[in-house]
């Protein structure tokens, strides 16, 4: 695997190049409130900074397309404003509900830059819940 | 050391969050919850939810058959306890037999209040699973179903009634809505809400009688008679002491116990709608939501585990009012001396109340925008100082209030 550049902002990568990786944000940028939405190709990705492990997943919930970087982080699971539903940062699984997140790799740097794999590791996967916004998935 | 047994008295939220947390941590004992219902710990917001709508069992169960083996977690039904035996160290069935513990969580939770005389065929009561199925079975179209209290369960009951195409009538003493919980700018949004989905509100009335009978209920205050054919009973709960009171823990309203969770009887610790918890911020105070209840249970299972934590958090609750998402935070704190913002419009179900005192915040209630109260969380938990302005101006991105602290001397 090439060394990723850890200085530039996001560079132009080739979306479908499983090696690249995505300069998103510094570690500092996530010390103080453990989380921040960034942008990876066109996909909103949300950063958690959980017991000192930065975790990517989709940013956008699964129910009914909110923001989950501008949710709740709690013991280790992300709580969605919309309607409280809780994800597995590290599974992207949806705790009481089918479905799941798309979950990204992530690397940090000695020099403290985060970096996102621009595939996902594991894939997204619609919920069938009733009250999803777009039950059938992407 | 041999490894400690825990022992939950109880099979509700608290006993699958203990459950669940313990292992996280690394608790490797036994650990053993005990219900008296015939089913394990589940989902009790869905009982006036999508239980009562559509009956079905999605994300309901909160500790499936699979985890607990998987996660060497047994679980008791139908299994009434006694009371706890501190001496001997074990929790004792209504059965006679026994369950050897080193640790107790005590969470019995409570049961619905109820009014001297209003019982039978025709009248409802929703705390279990049970009692949602039975009232589930009574609501059709056609139907005419009186809620007494409209509150966060009656509410919620309603609008599941609604849907079901029966007409709803809801009675309650407080001219409006939610007003005591959320104050009255929320309360009056909801409260037209719930006027414009056609549901009849009988407000600030008081009840004079009710006449519960074969076929129906009347419902009699100083308007005049009201008959419905099912009565639901929302008035709240009383906690269930009564184990507690059998095994010698000193009882107020609920359980007391500490900071972290610790009742007067060492190794014995209660959590829930039981728990009359001396919190942090607010002092000795029991509350009936879950996200309080879970996060009092992951406190003491972390401690329990090695790890002593208080469940110190600015209280969290939410209800679903139809599809529209409300959410309150640190309302148990709130005096009638804070001064409060509105954000957005809350008539138009699209904003927030704040609750200010001496520069900041101490709480806030949105309707539809749980995204202000994770801002407000933080910007709580951070003590940073904010201006009514700033929360009242939506060119104002709360989120950049966070970046905004007072410089102070170390």
């Amino acid at each position: 695997m090439s060394e990723p550049t850890a200085t530039s902002p996001a560079p132009l990568v080739d979306q479908q190049d499983p090696n690249a990786w995505v300069h998103v944000a510094q570690m500092k940028d996530l010390a103080r409130r453990k989380r921040k939405q960034v942008v990876v190709g066109s996909c909103p990705v949300a950063l958690f900074l959980v017991d000192d492990e930065v975790l990517a997943v989709d940013d956008t919930c699964i129910h009914q397309e909110r923001s989950l970087a501008k949710g709740t982080l709690l013991n280790g699971q992300v709580i969605c404003p919309g309607h409280q539903w809780k994800f597995d940062p590290r599974t992207g699984e949806a705790e009481d509900q089918d479905g799941r997140l798309a979950t990204y790799a992530v690397q940090v740097t000695e020099e403290g830059a985060v970096l996102v794999a621009s595939q996902p590791v594991t894939p997204r996967e619609a919920t069938t819940s009733d009250s999803a916004t777009d039950a059938a998935g992407r | 050391m041999s490894e400690q047994t825990l022992v939950v008295v109880g099979a509700g939220h608290v006993a699958a969050t203990t459950a669940r947390a313990l292992r996280r941590r690394g608790f490797a004992g036994p650990v053993v919850v005990v219900g008296d219902e015939p089913v394990g710990p589940y989902q009790r917001p869905h009982l006036s939810k999508e239980r009562l709508t559509s009956g079905g069992e999605d994300g309901l169960w909160l500790l499936p058959a699979g985890w607990c083996e998987a996660n060497e977690v047994t679980l008791r039904t139908s299994s009434p306890v006694d009371r706890i035996d501190a001496g001997t160290g074990s929790v004792l069935l209504a059965d006679g037999s026994a369950i050897a513990a080193d640790v107790v969580v005590v969470a019995t939770g409570g049961r619905p209040r109820r009014l001297p005389g209003v019982e039978g065929e025709r009248v409802h009561h929703i705390r279990t699973l049970a009692d949602s199925d039975r009232l589930r079975e009574r609501l059709a179209a056609g139907r005419r179903i009186g809620v007494l209290g409209g509150g966060f369960l009656g509410s919620e009951i309603a609008a599941a009634a609604l849907g079901a195409g029966a007409e709803v009538v809801v009675f309650d003493r407080d001219p409006v809505l939610f007003a005591r919980a959320m104050g009255p700018d929320i309360g009056a949004a909801l409260t037209g809400l719930h006027q414009r989905r056609g549901i009849d509100l009988r407000l600030g009335r008081a009840i004079t009688e009710i006449r519960p009978g074969a076929h129906g209920v009347t419902v009699v205050t100083p308007d005049g008679s009201e008959n419905v054919d099912e009565l639901v009973v929302c008035l709240g709960i009383e906690p269930s002491t009564e184990v507690a009171v059998r095994s010698g823990l000193v009882v107020g309203n609920g359980v007391q116990v500490d900071a972290h969770g610790r009742t007067s009887v060492p190794n014995v610790f209660a959590a829930g709608d039981v728990a009359a918890h001396d919190h942090p911020l607010y002092g000795r105070v029991r509350v009936e939501h879950v996200d309080v209840a879970q996060r009092q249970a992951a406190a003491i299972a972390a401690t329990v585990a090695g790890r002593p934590s208080v469940a110190g958090d600015a209280h969290w609750f939410w209800t679903d009012q139809y599809h529209v998402n409300v959410q309150g935070l640190g309302l148990t704190g709130r005096l009638p001396s804070d001064w409060v913002v509105i954000r957005g419009s809350l008539v138009e179900l699209d904003g927030t109340a704040f609750w200010l005192r001496d520069g900041r915040l101490v709480g806030g209630a949105s309707i539809g925008r749980g995204e202000d109260l994770s801002v407000a969380r933080e910007l709580m938990d951070l003590d940073i100082p904010v201006s009514a302005e700033q929360l009242a101006d939506e060119t104002v991105e709360l989120e950049d209030l966070l970046e905004q602290e007072e410089v102070t001397v170390r």
